[in-house]
């Protein structure tokens, strides 16, 4: 019984890790994502002049940024006005709420002049790529970590109950 | 325009209005909505709508019947798709061309970059045009244009509001279309306004037939020359002649085979002949008939004249 209880608490330390780290993993692909979409929104509009929601209704930007742009696609359709759509789009992603609010801030200059409409996405792309730097760099630190605090722990919890 | 579908281009206009504003449109009666000409929203006033004998407010049972600013900007976002910079080239130019035939035109403050207008900022009105389009209504005259079996290069004559443009529009389709005893003729249209074809998204709202190439939002000069070197069209047609050079490539295009068929305004032969770009038209001796459209409304009669022997 004291070995199976070791065994579970082991187990639960290992699927806590695991979540942790899972989510970690989920937030740098989702900023990878929507950088690198932001950055060919930005690349279109600078090319052809493509309005928005024929952008928006494109596909292929990977799983976080066509998700993204589906949601806000789908509200614009329904007939809410795009920058409210677009901020309630962005409360929903996998990022950090600092990061959420990079991405809402977009909301207004959307439908400004091309200048204006440019910068704001250049600006947003960088600011989700310096954070997805930074993430990585923690990451590598963070998995080593966070994985041996909890293995430490179960360990120890183990020891203690045999 | 039959009265039903009259009414229902109202309908139609009155559905991009802002929605606060939409149902006081829809709620005027028939016989006002049949006329229509356009919307009319001005910052500071409550909406109206222009009909024949002049504009007439929009009655509206709410709080505060003015348009506000940001009724206008809400309603530029929602006709452009929040994509005002797609838009840029017309906006800048003081309208927009919308899905179903309609037409914005937008007051504000221009932003001006190295002395030409870059774009438009505070809208302060806007003017939703319902351009109208006349089925079968150059069927009549389309006959006389043609001299031995030949399309004979024709000028459009009538004072501003007189329905040039919406007998060009129906000629372009007639002619295109051909009839029993005449072919279908390639027509390439450079729609300088885009207030012919009314394109959207690349697509003209209104009815040009089936032969029919459109060269949107380019000068006329610079369009003529090249829809003669791409399009190898049979007619080419434009709105109304301004400029010298207008002429000039009029010129080039009959030299080249193909005819000609614009507009002016003049209220007849002789107010023609004291234009300024008289002589120059003269002397190209590129358009061979008139078509002088007299009278209003229902009324309109279109004579055809001998320009040059």
């Amino acid at each position: 019984m004291k070995l199976l209880g070791a065994a579970l608490i082991l187990c639960g330390a290992a699927l806590q890790c695991h979540a942790l780290l899972g989510a970690r993993k989920q937030e740098r692909a989702a900023l990878r994502e929507l950088s690198a979409a932001l950055e060919g929104l930005e690349r279109e509009i600078r090319t052809s002049l493509t309005p928005l929601p024929r952008l928006l209704g494109q596909r292929g930007a990977g799983k976080y940024a066509d998700a993204f742009f589906s949601d806000v696609l789908a509200r614009l359709e329904d007939g809410t006005p795009l920058p409210d759509g677009w901020r309630e789009a962005a409360a929903r992603t996998p990022l950090a709420e600092r990061e959420q609010s990079v991405l809402s801030g977009l909301a207004d200059a959307l439908g400004g002049e091309e200048d204006t409409v440019l910068r704001a996405l250049r600006t947003a792309a960088q600011a989700l790529r310096d954070t997805l730097a930074e993430r990585e760099r923690q990451s590598a630190r963070d998995t080593r970590l966070v994985t041996t605090l909890c293995f430490s722990l179960s360990l120890l919890v183990t020891i203690l109950l045999i | 325009m039959n009265e039903a579908k009259a009414i229902a281009r109202c309908e139609e206009a009155a559905a991009l209005l802002p929605p606060r504003f939409r149902r006081a449109a829809l709620q005027m009666p028939d016989h006002r909505k049949q006329y229509t000409e356009e919307f009319r929203l001005r910052a500071g006033q409550p909406p109206a709508a222009l009909l024949p004998e002049g504009e007439v407010t929009l009655p509206y049972f709410g709080a505060d019947s003015r348009v506000t600013p940001r009724d206008l900007a809400q309603m530029v976002d929602a006709v452009t798709d929040y994509s005002r910079y797609a838009c840029a080239e017309t906006l800048r130019q003081g309208f927009l061309c919308l899905r179903g035939g309609f037409r914005l035109g937008v007051c504000g403050t221009a932003v001006l970059r190295n002395g030409a207008v870059a774009s438009l900022r505070d809208i302060s009105s806007l003017s939703l045009r319902i351009v109208t389009e006349r089925i079968g209504l150059a069927e009549p005259t389309a006959s006389n244009l043609f001299h031995a079996g030949a399309f004979q290069s024709t000028l459009l004559l009538s004072p501003p509001g007189g329905g040039k443009t919406t007998l060009l529009r129906d000629l372009i389709r007639t002619l295109s279309l051909g009839s029993e005893d005449r072919a279908a003729l390639r027509i390439a249209v450079v729609d300088e306004r885009g207030e012919i074809a009314v394109c959207a998204g690349g697509e003209a709202q209104m009815a040009l037939g089936t032969h029919t190439d459109v060269l949107t939002l380019c000068p006329k000069a610079q369009g003529i020359g090249m829809v003669l070197r791409a399009m190898n069209p049979q007619v080419i047609a434009v709105d109304e002649i301004t400029a010298a050079e207008d002429i000039a490539a009029m010129a080039h295009a009959a030299n080249c085979g193909a005819a000609l068929l614009a507009t002016m305004h003049a209220s007849g032969l002789d107010e023609l002949r004291q234009k300024p770009l008289w002589p120059l038209l003269r002397d190209s001796g590129v358009f061979r008939r008139a078509v002088v459209i007299e009278g209003t409304g229902e009324e309109r009669r279109y004579r055809v004249e001998a320009l040059l022997p």
